[in-house]
């Protein structure tokens, strides 16, 4: 895990207070250690916010930090993702910024790119996907979505 | 301009971010130059809001509005200017045309009391029109009945349902919130001073639907006049 990456890990458990001072460094251990995996194999990362809900221990606590993350942060929730159709295929270099920080485009014109990803804290990521889409220099947006519909349109990309 | 009764401010940041897009100053900016899209686009991006356009209205959008509104008047919805999009916790998102009105999160927040953050997608008012649109087509009910529907009743025999008053919308309550579905699907008729102490013939009684009507004007003079004193104190 990246510096950058790391702090964003430990705001996002800080902020929930999911992790005790103790197993903090465990819980960075173990998402380093699945990323690495994943990247290995080019599925697309676990977002950092999606391991923190699957260790929540149960559903509603998984909801809580979602939820805890999206009243206090400032950016709005998207509730449907999706890839536009003409960015689904053909741009492996999007595809491959979209899996390495689970971000999607789910809306690129000409003046508006609105991006929809998990993590308010990952500015690294908005900027990697948006160099592959800010072609006419849109408007830059990004929204906050659920880990699993991130996911879900992750895979809309081919 | 595509949407009326903007703010100066808000006017000038959106010239300022077209500005500087363009790389240029925003004195040396020709506004009139400026397209309804970059415009909006623009708007948004200041915002700090998504922009819904017309060909964003999709099934998925609408499939959200309408978990949300479904118990909501749409009429009064439209009177508004403003669709729930999602709710998450204590976050409601709602689609709108004016996020930056500061009256129209208060309206959002009566209707959602349990939200304590409002966040915004922005809409142009045609898009908007076309959401309710297809949102009354999805749901035709809705459309004829400005204010209180009454759920279908079972077949089996009721007890008497006791009487209470049909509530009025207050300033911080607007018509159409789920609460205001409390209101009992029976009303009994004014009984005249001459038949106090004497049985009333059923004949004399309004039935459901009548009544039904008639909480519904009710509601209808009571949004209009909430309407007009909101007006006024802007």
């Amino acid at each position: 895990m990246n510096t950058s990456t790391r702090k964003q890990f430990l705001e996002l458990v800080q902020v929930f207070r999911l992790a005790s001072e103790a197993n903090k460094e465990a819980l960075a251990s173990d998402y380093r250690a699945l990323v690495q995996r994943q990247a290995a194999s080019l599925k697309p990362l676990t977002p950092i916010l999606g391991f923190c809900m699957e260790r929540a221990g149960s559903k509603e606590r998984a909801e809580a930090i979602f939820n805890h993350v999206v009243q206090n942060c400032s950016i709005t929730y998207w509730p449907c993702p999706e890839v536009p159709a003409h960015l689904r295929k053909g741009q492996p270099d999007l595809r491959a910024a979209c899996f390495k920080h689970a971000i999607v485009p789910v809306k690129i014109t000409d003046t508006l790119a609105v991006l929809c990803g998990t993590n308010p804290y990952d500015a690294d990521g908005v900027r990697a996907v948006f160099k592959h889409v800010s072609g006419k220099n849109p408007f830059p947006i990004f929204v906050l979505s659920e880990p699993e519909k991130v996911l879900k349109a992750l895979l809309q990309i081919e | 301009m595509p949407i009326p009764d903007i703010p100066s401010q808000v006017l000038n940041e959106v010239y300022q971010a077209i500005a500087d897009r363009h790389e240029t100053d925003i004195a040396k900016l020709d506004r009139a130059k400026v397209s309804e899209e970059e415009f909006m686009a623009a708007l948004a991006f200041t915002q700090g809001a998504p922009l819904i356009e017309a060909n964003d209205i999709n099934e998925s959008l609408l499939t959200c509005c309408q978990a949300l509104s479904r118990d909501l008047d749409l009429d009064a919805l439209m009177d508004y200017k403003f669709v729930p999009l999602a709710n998450r916790g204590q976050t409601l998102v709602a689609i709108s045309t004016s996020p930056w009105d500061a009256m129209t999160t208060e309206i959002i927040s009566s209707y959602f009391p349990h939200c304590s953050r409002v966040r915004f997608v922005l809409i142009s008012p045609k898009s908007m029109t076309e959401v309710f649109n297809r949102l009354k087509g999805a749901n035709p009910h809705d459309a004829q009945v400005a204010g209180y529907t009454p759920k279908p009743r079972p077949a089996i025999p009721q007890p008497p349902a006791p009487v209470q008053q049909p509530s009025v919308p207050t300033a911080g309550q607007p018509a159409g919130t789920p609460t205001d579905q409390t209101i009992p699907t029976s009303v009994p008729a004014p009984i005249s001073p001459a038949s106090v102490g004497q049985e009333m013939p059923s004949q004399s009684l309004l039935t459901s639907e009548e009544a039904t009507c008639l909480v519904n004007i009710l509601v209808q003079e009571a949004n209009r006049l909430l309407q007009r004193r909101q007006r006024k104190s802007l």
